[in-house]
């Protein structure tokens, strides 16, 4: 758990300041540094991205620098240190072994998109509790949520996948990023058992798209952890 | 019963009243609480008055023409779910009428098969607060969809797009009155499919654009503000009683 650097007289603190929040800001942060550094080097990988989604990589590159830049005002706004961009690694510690962004490896590139896109809805999902005191941040947050499951979306459909998570089904994707879809397939919620609510529309499987589930921090952290150099 | 469209789409009660019954209930329920309620806000430009107790109204009533609906946050979370429970309806009914009139309307078999899994969705969403709320606290709504071409892909699709967008900032903006972990949960669990629905149908009208994602950060809205809008579709008259009276703004500062 981070300490809090003690406020300095004078200095008015916006919103309520709680180490949960701070710490639920740095993750998504996090996040944020994968997806926009993914984006920016594919962007800047000349030839590399396909002519026919160059305004959706363009646009998701953009709004993920975005929400770097305003996470990490909402940090400083909390006298919070920033955390450094971390130095990714796409090769996913040999997973993925000569990955870099190079004539003919698109492909694996719009499936690493679509699952940061799927993460980040189900890591901002997982925090919102947290920062339920601090309304700015919690605001702040759930927009940028909205976002990214709207991001999530477009990638999927454009790699020709529907825009919704079936069960915990990673459709393509390799095994390794599975950790991302689990957990995905409930179809009761709360105590309401969804899918017998839907009944003949769609059942267990509408129950389960209908609903997108959170990942604890420590789940998110596992996920992240071996695209860090 | 006939012209009660929504009626005819609903998923079996299993376990519940049938729903005619249910939802008369609800209502009286409703009227029961306002009465007993203090202060009654209507909201800008809506006319709050009893009138018939009727749980049927025409296909494509007039909108705010029928009885009140009216939703008492002094209830706290119960109220927001209600609130939510609404929009629901008016997304469930408007897919459902949708899916109905594919025969004789211009959408592609492909976008058919989107518009039928969103009404799926919808269709989970309002079943699930529905029977988190309960029988006697589920609204009765009578959505309304004057104007929608039902036959036209464009005229449906850029309703949809409107109800997608509307949801999603409707959500946003209730997350901060939840007091219950679990209810924060379950507003977070569908705001996302709500927005994948918004970029999906706003896909299917502008393809690999930049219209998927207007904004970097999403709106957030009052309950008001979405209820102003949500009233074009819905016979009801949506008023509330002990309205939230702060606010806190989201990113785009425009709820």
């Amino acid at each position: 758990m981070p300490i809090l650097p003690p406020a300095a007289p004078g200095v008015r603190v916006v919103s309520p300041v709680t180490a949960d929040a701070v710490d639920s800001l740095r993750l998504v942060l996090l996040v944020a540094y994968l997806q926009s550094e993914l984006y920016s080097r594919a962007v800047g990988a000349a030839g590399f991205v396909a002519a026919a989604d160059a305004i959706v990589f363009g646009t998701l590159s953009t709004q993920e620098t975005n929400h770097v830049a305003s996470l990490a005002a909402l940090l400083t706004a909390r006298l919070a240190p920033v955390p450094p961009r971390p130095t990714f690694d796409f090769t996913v510690k040999g997973a993925l072994p000569g990955f870099a962004f190079a004539a003919g490896q698109y492909e694996t590139f719009r499936m690493l998109a679509q699952a940061f896109e799927d993460l980040s809805v189900r890591t901002y999902k997982g925090q919102v509790q947290a920062l339920v005191a601090d309304k700015t941040a919690l605001n702040a947050a759930l927009a940028i949520h909205a976002v990214e499951a709207r991001h999530a979306a477009e990638v999927r459909r454009i790699r020709g996948k529907k825009g919704w998570i079936t069960g915990s089904n990673r459709e393509d994707l390799p095994a390794f990023l599975q950790p991302i879809y689990a957990g995905e397939e409930l179809t009761t919620q709360g105590t309401v058992d969804v899918a017998a609510g839907v009944g003949e529309l769609g059942g267990a499987e509408a129950a389960s798209q209908a609903f997108d589930e959170p990942l604890t921090a420590a789940q998110v952290t596992a996920i992240i952890t071996p695209f860090i150099a | 019963m006939a012209d009660d469209h929504s009626t005819t789409y609903r998923a079996p009660h299993t376990a519940l009243a049938p729903p005619a019954v249910r939802r008369a209930t609800s209502r009286r329920e409703f009227f029961r609480l306002v009465s007993a309620a203090g202060a009654l806000a209507a909201l800008p430009g809506l006319v709050v008055a009893c009138d018939s107790d009727e749980v049927t109204a025409p296909l494509n009533g007039i909108p705010a023409s029928g009885s009140p609906l009216l939703i008492d946050f002094a209830k706290g979370d119960a109220a927001f779910l209600q609130f939510a429970l609404v929009l629901e309806n008016v997304e469930a009914e408007f897919y459902t009428r949708v899916v109905e009139g594919f025969a004789s309307s211009t959408i592609t078999i492909a976008e058919q098969g989107v518009l039928t899994e969103i009404r799926n969705h919808e269709v989970a969403h309002r079943e699930f607060l529905e029977r988190t709320l309960g029988a006697d606290f589920a609204p009765a709504v009578t959505p309304t969809f004057r104007g929608i071409d039902f036959a036209d892909r464009a005229a449906v699709l850029t309703a949809a797009k409107e109800f997608e967008d509307l949801g999603v900032a409707a959500y946003n903006g209730v997350v901060q009155y939840l007091t219950a972990a679990e209810n924060v949960l379950a507003v977070v669990k569908i705001v996302s499919v709500e927005a994948r629905h918004a970029a999906t149908i706003r896909d299917l009208l502008s393809g690999r654009s930049a219209d998927f994602s207007p904004n970097p950060t999403d709106d957030v809205f009052r309950p008001a503000k979405v209820a102003a809008t949500a009233q074009a579709n819905l016979v009801d008259k949506l008023g509330f009683v002990n309205a939230p009276s702060t606010f806190v703004q989201g990113p785009r500062q425009n709820g």
